[in-house]
């Protein structure tokens, strides 16, 4: 079962990464303006956050839905919703109504005060998706498996830790045989 | 796995550059842009200099044009005043019509000067489209910048082909950095002035 709740972790978190990312490809000036908006960065950061956050973005996305690397996927996506969580929060306390940028869009607007808590709320159950795959980052359907089997594995056996299907009913097949032959 | 973290990172770092460098190389600038990215009526020497950063699409910008047009005016005829107008787009979620208007206003003053540019701006306003709804197509914008005195068979293509884009973006940018949150932001003798003492400070003037 737990292969599985990582395979839905991964495609959930990944699938956001990938949208959010994509979003704001085509116009890199509407994300340099969403990173200024939080008056956090030093202006000489600014356009350099801004151009590659959605490309960061767009790979871990990636990463994770393909689960390739995905332990390392899974710690930069923590990481980065650790620190989105943590800006939220920074201009919410500070008083600055501004569009998160967290899917496009960005800088001063009205009313962003009430967005903020269910931004929040989002960001947090995402970075726990991605805190559970840094811990048990071996999925089912993932890249991983087929890349980075350890050496002498019999491949049709997943690599999550549980044997395979057909390789489980030879086990117990093996097993009733060995018992029926003992006299 | 190194080559793969290898390839993984190479990807990364190749499409970051590829994004900065769709957005780096020289900026065209219209021709008449007084400062780097806007366009200013009066004399250079005048005793005081307004500056008025302004969205086209925004309503307050329309009501803040409508309060002070005349004044600045007179204050630019008598010589007490030098106004600089910066066109910027920070209403891009209503469409691109902010975008259009001023890329046109960049195309007018590029070719027609800062006095049918400044005319242009005021029509703009005086014509604004509703913030959500259908927006006025390049045609109107043309025929407004005809109407304001600019000559059609010098403003189509560079209406239609955004020309002056990237010189918006980066006023747009340039404005944010020197602090503005939204529209109009006013400065008057380089310090920010919020619009409604702007405006009183320029009716005194």
């Amino acid at each position: 079962m737990t292969p599985w709740i990582g395979t839905a972790a991964r495609l959930a978190t990944g699938a956001v990464w990938l949208v959010a990312g994509a979003i704001k490809l085509p116009d890199p000036y509407e994300s340099i303006t969403a990173v200024r908006a939080y008056e956090i960065l030093p202006e000489a950061v600014v356009p350099l956050v801004g151009h590659a956050l959605p490309i960061v973005e767009v790979a871990v996305g990636l990463l994770l839905i393909l689960g390739l690397l995905t332990r390392a996927g899974a710690m930069a996506s923590a990481v980065l919703f650790a620190i989105f969580v943590i800006g939220i929060a920074s201009v919410w306390m500070r008083g600055i109504e501004i569009d998160c940028g967290c899917f496009g869009g960005g800088g001063a607007k009205e009313g962003a005060f009430e967005e903020y808590p269910k931004e929040i709320a989002r960001d947090v159950a995402l970075l726990l998706a991605s805190l559970w795959l840094v811990w048990r980052p071996r999925t089912r359907l993932a890249l991983d498996n087929l890349l980075f089997r350890p050496l002498g594995r019999d491949p049709e056996r997943n690599d999550d830790g549980e044997p395979a299907q057909e390789e489980r009913l030879r086990q117990s097949r093996a097993g009733e045989g060995s018992h029926s032959s003992a006299p | 796995m190194g080559g793969v973290v290898a390839v993984v990172l190479a990807l990364i770092i190749g499409g970051v550059w590829f994004q900065i460098s769709r957005n780096s190389g020289p900026v065209e600038t219209p021709a008449n842009a007084s400062s780097e990215y806007g366009f200013s009526v009066g004399e250079d020497d005048a005793p005081t200099e307004v500056e008025i950063i302004a969205d086209y699409l925004c309503p307050a910008c329309a009501s803040f044009e409508g309060a002070t047009d005349e004044q600045l005016a007179a204050a630019v005829e008598a010589g007490k005043a030098k106004v600089t107008y910066f066109p910027v787009v920070i209403l891009d979620d209503y469409g691109d019509y902010s975008a259009r208007a001023a890329n046109a206003v960049g195309v007018v003053l590029d070719t027609a000067g800062p006095e049918v540019a400044l005319e242009f701006n005021r029509n703009l306003f005086a014509e604004q489209p509703a913030e959500a709804g259908n927006k006025p197509d390049d045609d109107w914008l043309i025929d407004l910048a005809v109407e304001s005195g600019a000559k059609e068979a010098d403003i189509r293509e560079g209406i239609e082909d955004s020309q002056f884009e990237r010189w918006i973006k980066e006023g747009t940018q340039e404005a944010q950095r020197r602090g503005m949150k939204g529209t109009p932001t006013i400065f008057i003798d380089g310090k920010m002035v919020d619009p409604a003492a702007a405006a009183t400070q320029i009716a005194a003037l």
